[in-house]
């Protein structure tokens, strides 16, 4: 077989070909489609996650250009209000549970097992559950748009109006029944990278060495533990409450039920979720700036511990979304002030963000480009919410345009530029080969200018008065030219969305080929070919410091003695990555989309009837027995009484990487 | 797999030497475990704040029952039921850790005895829990009080369904193909969540049925 050629070494020349063979054949899927719907490769998963998200966002997106189309003009007659009212709420809930969150838990499930320089996440078949799983939900909400039963109560579904009383046919059901389908992937994704971070880095990646990028993922996947539950218990009581034979009453005010319990929950769920979005977005910043500024990022240490206070203060700002209800005025300032302190670790990321630029020396490619972009866009998002988060102009405006062009600022601008950035920095890695930097331009400038026209005079129209999910409007408002323009502007985002895809299709087959480290980047993902091979990594690397490729990266170490004829990985220490075990992780396998068949089924029939639940509960179980007894398939090893294997002292040879391995970089 | 190591200057670190799997906080699975406990946590803290914030829509808690005769001014939930439930839940650690003990030693007949009593604990405790859901009084579609508490007993109830299964497979897999690495250490694995299912059931205890009574 041919033997890839890096410029880093070549750990492939160091192995022998038997084994080398061997390692490959251990690692691939098998042929044809079988091999595609049983893969467990975390590349293969990444990859479906990331394309299957980008056509929810094309979707979502046309249904954007549709309500824009509708409110082009006074008084039009495009689509109906019942009609409008199901677009704008999948329009939402497809952005935010079926695009944003999982797009960034994708990137991350590709680029951190490469990042922090091992073969696959720590539980290949869980993480292939996640991906069908969260197909099933995006299936589920988008077969029931097209069978007019598409939810039409808002992406936040409130109570009493998404309740039995006002709200009757299946419609809510559906929205509820899609969001716990699909935070059960994201739960999963966050469970596989937090392991996988914290138990499979490369040797001598202690903690004050892991890439900003993967501290950002970490921070993210905790906010997703500890926020997601509390979206599942309101997406569980409110079907529970509509049900016929269930019929509780957790927000039904006639039983002592409470409405507002409602927005408390979702909304303890839905401010971190907004984090859970942006922090994967600033980890993208903090590399593409560290990449094309040629230079260490400046404060490592602040930024990582702006994520870290992002990520506790993410959960004490909910009930700024609920200034208009009845929370106590103290508990109303409270959260104003929270609303506010938040804007220091922000501010601390974009400030050590700015010094990098001025101390480096910016090299203006595609990546870069969007991060500008971005950082222009989000001070203004930023500026608008701290308008939002005091009570008074808050109340001002509440339900208006004004919130709805601050959100957008702040998911657009905050998120999906960075995102369009990450995919053309990591496009490379991924197919092996380059982007077109002018149509990326093209794409820059039509996105670019196309999102200010539509979303600025938003803010416009809020002031005026104009309430958010309204299906037509009076000329008499005088609402008309500021929606004509907005409404322009979506079909200029909307092209260079459609040059966008051009470009990556286009670019997929005869883009110029990128070699390993096009971008002379300095993370461990640059040192493996593009493509990475399925292993990832032939021998593994370790590090001496934060840029390994910046810092000799060719006298580093490398490890070996990992089984070839097995899928095995190296278990390291915590805090210091020391290694600590060898690890045999799953192989692949059918019964991750049987499971995933069968939740979606359960989600499904959920909407009609509880009956299910005993009938999936078995299903679940045969699925979970057989995948407990064929394990992988590999014969157990058995020891007479288990030693406790102590981590080798870091002086002992073949362990240790030296006294020299603390260059401590300088930022 | 050995590596020619002369045709590089490149130290290379040999792994081979290391053992292949652990029993403790170093293997990955025990964290996955961890971390799902962590979700769970977070999703009984959230039902069980909701419990209080609908306590603070009634003058008496629990509402007082009214559509029978005659009518039950202060109608607690009945404590005989879930106290055995508790008693033997506790009672139940005990096994547990034998076994997970006994895992650290390979002492598979201990292993075997410990897994084997925890089940039958388990089986016992689900089996009572569908008695106990009338000691709660009302039913869950009464009112919100008898939604929330049902909701809460209920989730225990699935998790102790889903941790028996667990354990109940674990338990067939040592008798039928004797006790190895892995499974020694799933049995660990199995015991961190036997024992948050147990820790889960003391706090619903006082919050479900002691604190109608004393708060």
């Amino acid at each position: 077989m041919t033997v890839p050629q890096t410029t880093f070494g070549s750990p492939e020349a160091l192995m022998r070909d038997a084994d080398l063979a061997q390692l490959h054949e251990t690692w691939s899927r098998p042929r044809g489609l079988w091999g595609w719907l049983v893969t467990t490769n975390h590349k293969d998963i990444a990859e479906r996650y990331i394309v299957t998200a980008f056509i929810f966002f094309i979707l979502a997106g046309i249904l954007a250009v549709i309500m824009r189309i509708q409110l082009a003009v006074p008084e039009n007659h495009f689509v109906g209000p019942d009609l409008y009212n199901q677009i704008f709420t999948v329009h939402g809930t497809t952005m935010m549970f079926l695009f944003a969150v999982p797009i960034m838990e994708a990137f991350a499930l590709y680029l951190v097992p490469l990042m922090v320089g091992t073969r696959n996440v720590a539980f290949p078949r869980l993480n292939a559950f996640g991906y069908f799983t969260y197909l099933a939900g995006g299936l589920q909400l988008w077969g029931a748009l097209l069978a007019n039963t598409g939810p039409d109560t808002g992406w936040f579904a409130y109570v009493p109006l998404s309740g039995p009383a006002f709200a009757p046919g299946k419609r809510v059901d559906v929205w509820a029944d899609m969001v716990t389908t699909t935070e059960i992937s994201a739960l999963v994704g966050a469970v596989e990278i937090i392991v996988t971070v914290f138990k499979q880095r490369a040797v001598g990646m202690s903690l004050n060495r892991i890439p900003v990028y993967v501290w950002a993922m970490v921070v993210t996947s905790f906010m997703i533990i500890f926020a997601m539950p509390a979206v599942m218990t309101a997406s569980g009581f409110l079907p529970m409450d509509r049900m016929p034979h269930v019929n509780t009453h957790f927000f039904n005010p006639a039983e002592g039920g409470d409405a507002l319990l409602y927005q408390h929950v979702f909304w303890f769920f839905g401010h971190p979720e907004v984090y859970i979005i942006f922090i994967p977005a600033t980890g993208f910043v903090s590399t593409i700036i560290t990449t094309f500024s040629r230079r260490p990022i400046f404060g490592y240490i602040p930024i990582i511990l702006s994520l870290i206070a992002t990520g506790f203060i993410g959960f004490g700002l909910w009930v700024h979304h609920m200034f208009a209800t009845p929370v106590p005025n103290l508990g109303q300032s409270f959260f104003t002030a929270a609303s506010m302190m938040i804007a220091i670790p922000a501010g601390v990321q974009i400030f050590c963000w700015i010094a990098t630029l001025w101390g480096g020396k910016p090299v203006l490619k595609m990546p870069l480009v969007w991060v500008l972009g971005f950082i222009a866009l989000f001070v203004l998002g930023g500026l608008t919410g701290i308008m939002l988060a005091s009570i008074p102009i808050d109340l001002q405006v509440h339900d208006t345009y004004f919130v709805v062009a601050h959100f957008h600022y702040v998911l657009i601008g905050g998120a999906v530029f960075p995102l369009f950035g990450a995919v053309y920095y990591w496009f490379p890695k991924m197919t092996g080969r380059m982007m077109s930097e002018k149509l990326g331009l093209w794409h820059f400038w039509l996105f670019f200018i196309g999102f200010n026209m539509t979303f600025f005079p938003m803010h416009l129209l809020g002031l005026h008065g104009m309430t958010r999910r309204i299906y037509t409007y009076l000329p008499e408002t005088g609402w008309g030219m500021l929606n004509h323009i907005a409404s322009s502007g979506a079909l200029f985002m909307g092209l260079g969305v459609l040059v966008f895809l051009y470009n990556a299709l286009v670019s997929m087959r005869r883009g110029e080929v990128a070699g390993e480290n096009p971008w002379g980047a300095a993370t461990l993902e640059w040192t493996t070919t593009s493509p990475p091979p399925k292993y990832n990594y032939a021998l593994l690397p370790t590090v001496r410091g934060r840029y390994p490729l910046w810092e000799n990266f060719a006298q580093t170490p490398l490890v070996s003695g990992l089984s070839t004829d097995k899928r095995e990985v190296l278990s390291t220490s915590i805090l210091d990555a020391q290694p600590e075990h060898r690890y045999e992780i799953g192989t692949d396998s059918i019964l991750p989309l049987l499971m995933g068949i069968v939740t979606g089924i359960f989600f499904v029939v959920l909407v009609f009837t509880p009956w299910i639940v005993p009938i999936c509960a078995g299903g679940w179980f045969v699925v979970m027995a057989i995948w407990f007894w064929i394990g992988t398939g590999q014969p157990q090893e058995k020891h007479k009484a288990h030693e406790y294997h102590e981590p080798r002292s870091p002086g002992e040879p073949g362990l240790s990487l030296g006294s020299d391995a603390n260059p401590s970089p300088q930022t | 797999m050995t590596t020619p190591a002369a045709e590089t200057s490149r130290t290379i670190i040999d792994i081979s030497k290391l053992p292949s799997s652990s029993m403790d906080t170093r293997s990955p699975i025990w964290w996955g475990n961890a971390l799902l406990l962590c979700i769970e946590t977070s999703m009984f803290m959230i039902v069980t704040v909701s419990y209080f914030y609908f306590r603070r829509n009634f003058a008496q808690w629990p509402p007082p029952k009214i559509d029978q005769l005659p009518v039950l001014y202060h109608p607690v939930p009945k404590l005989v039921l879930a106290t055995i439930d508790l008693a033997l839940l506790l009672g139940s650690v005990i096994p547990m850790v034998i076994a997970d003990r006994a895992c650290l030693k390979m002492d598979e007949a201990k292993v075997r005895f410990g897994a084997g009593l925890a089940l039958l604990i388990g089986i016992a405790v689900i089996t009572i829990r569908f008695f106990e859901f009338n000691s709660l009084i009302f039913r869950w579609n009464d009112n919100v009080y008898g939604s929330i508490t049902w909701t809460l007993l209920g989730l225990h109830l699935m998790h102790m369904m889903i941790l028996c299964s667990e354990d109940g497979l674990m338990f067939v897999w040592i008798m039928v193909k004797g006790l190895d690495d892995k499974h020694a250490r799933d049995i660990r694995v199995t015991a961190v969540y036997w024992y948050w299912v147990v820790a889960i059931w003391v706090l619903l205890y006082v919050v479900v049925f002691l604190s109608p009574r004393f708060l």
